[in-house]
């Protein structure tokens, strides 16, 4: 925006124009009231309820006592304060910037925590998989091997039973020779009677029996 | 005829600034000290209040703030807001933030003096506004003036300064002869203006509504030698809207004092930049 633009939007006075026939008016005024200063002295209660009578010691006055505020607060309040908010706001700034950096870590965290969990989530899924191959790979030679060494034990089991077999029946076949042969021995050295011949035949059962 | 006169002038005197206090009649009236021609007034001591107020103020506040931590209490955060507020609201937009806190002392300064002042002539008895007279207002923008022809010319040199405040335009040469002194007298003029302007702004206001609320008052007694019905409803009324103008003052007290130094900031700013 333009000064005189801004001005006119600004002030109460439109144009440099009016602002010109203004500062006339004024200066006019202010020439006249100085007049009334010289002779303020003859008028001076008069001149105290006039708003633009200048009073030359209330404008000393006013200079020196604002001058001396502005030299006391600036140096003890205004100062002070303005420094004390300049440190504030880097103390802000250093915080916001800390706040952000912590803020980018923990993301950072976050992001390699939810990459470690995700791995271990996919080491997790591989442990139980490989487990599970790994037990029925096991489980697959124990039946296996159980199956193995079970046919084993019922070929041994067979081949026992049937060496057993054969023993027995080998047993068998010699002691029936030896007690045909000893029970022939016998008929032959004494004859015998009917009933004596069937108590031989029997305790021949009874023997071959019991062994 | 004489009674109501005599008493439109104690009003009025309530309302200006004197060399004594008058106060109510079983207090009585006293006189300030004076040296030599040098009379004090009401103004001068409301004046002396509003920097000895501020410095109370402010003072223990920067002593509270200087930890860099924000303060506690209710007053001081009051305080503290409104210095803020002024800085980041009014000055830093108007003067820049390279600047602002250069000029942020003497327009807070400003302000804090225009506002207890203003405020100061609120009250009864003691109040007489020094705001309210061209002496202290014309000083006020004096400096105001000074500040910004001291900065721009320590900022941009005397001579850059001053040729600086004619609008830079392509014209011809024997054109730019004639038209760029022109133009320079009238912004120059029209910087002086603005000034003048700035000290009457404030002090109209403050003086009218005075004036204003002492008039309002004045009814009372202009009609005291009327029918007791007349009197009664005048003053009735009179109270009523007296109470209602000092409220508008007290905003006004505020208003002015922003104004002002708004104002204030504005012009300071445009001098720190070249147009």
């Amino acid at each position: 925006m333009h000064r005189t633009e801004f001005f006119s939007k600004t002030l109460p006075l439109k144009s440099l124009g009016s602002s010109l026939s203004a500062s006339v008016v004024f200066l006019l005024y202010w020439l006249e009231t100085a007049t009334v200063f010289a002779q303020e002295t003859a008028e001076a209660s008069e001149a105290r309820l006039d708003p633009l009578a200048w009073k030359g010691d209330l404008a000393l006055w006013t200079a020196v006592v604002f001058l001396l505020l502005l030299l006391v607060l600036s140096k003890f309040a205004f100062g002070p304060i303005v420094k004390a908010l300049d440190q504030r706001e880097k103390n802000e700034l250093a915080k916001v910037e800390a706040t952000e950096r912590a803020n980018a870590d923990a993301k950072a965290l976050l992001e390699e925590y939810r990459r470690k969990l995700d791995d271990s989530n996919e080491e997790a899924r591989r442990i139980v998989a490989d487990a599970k191959k790994e037990v029925e790979i096991q489980a697959d030679a124990i039946i296996e091997s159980a199956r193995t060494a079970a046919e084993q034990e019922r070929a041994r089991a067979i081949k026992d039973v049937q060496a057993a077999s054969d023993a027995a029946l080998r047993d068998l076949a010699e002691k029936t020779a030896d007690l045909a042969t000893s029970l022939a021995g016998k008929i032959l050295k004494e004859r015998i009677d009917p009933q004596k011949h069937s108590e031989l035949v029997q305790s021949a059962v009874e023997k071959m029996t019991n062994q | 005829m004489s009674a109501e006169l005599v008493n439109m002038e104690e009003l009025r005197e309530h309302v200006s600034d004197a060399s004594s206090y008058h106060l109510p009649d079983f207090i009585g009236h006293f006189d300030l000290p004076s040296i030599g021609s040098f009379a004090l007034t009401k103004c001068m001591v409301v004046e002396c209040f509003a920097a000895l107020l501020a410095i109370a103020l402010f003072v223990p506040l920067a002593a509270k703030m200087k930890s860099g931590k924000p303060v506690r209490g209710r007053l001081w955060n009051l305080l503290e807001a409104t210095l803020l507020y002024l800085r980041n609201e009014v000055i830093v937009p108007s003067i820049g933030k390279k600047d602002a806190d250069r000029f942020a002392p003497f327009l807070w300064t400003l302000f804090f003096f225009i506002l207890f002042c203003n405020l100061a002539g609120l009250i009864p008895w003691f109040g007489a506004s020094p705001t309210g007279s061209l002496a202290t207002t014309a000083v006020l923008s004096l400096f105001v003036f000074l500040v910004l022809i001291c900065s721009g010319m320590k900022k941009f040199g005397i001579v850059g300064f001053w040729l600086g405040q004619v609008p830079e335009m392509d014209l011809p040469f024997v054109l730019a002869i004639f038209l760029k002194p022109m133009l320079f007298v009238i912004e120059v003029v029209g910087m002086i203006i603005k000034h003048v302007v700035l000290a009457v702004r404030l002090l109209a206001n403050m003086f009218a509504g005075h004036l204003v609320i002492a008039v309002i008052m004045g009814f009372i007694s202009a009609v005291a030698g009327g029918s007791a019905l007349l009197w009664g409803g005048v003053a009735f009324a009179s109270v009523l809207l007296s109470v209602a103008l000092n409220m508008l003052e007290l905003f006004v007290a505020f208003l002015q004092a922003y104004i002002f130094m708004f104002l204030a900031s504005i012009y300071i700013g445009m001098a720190q930049h070249k147009h």
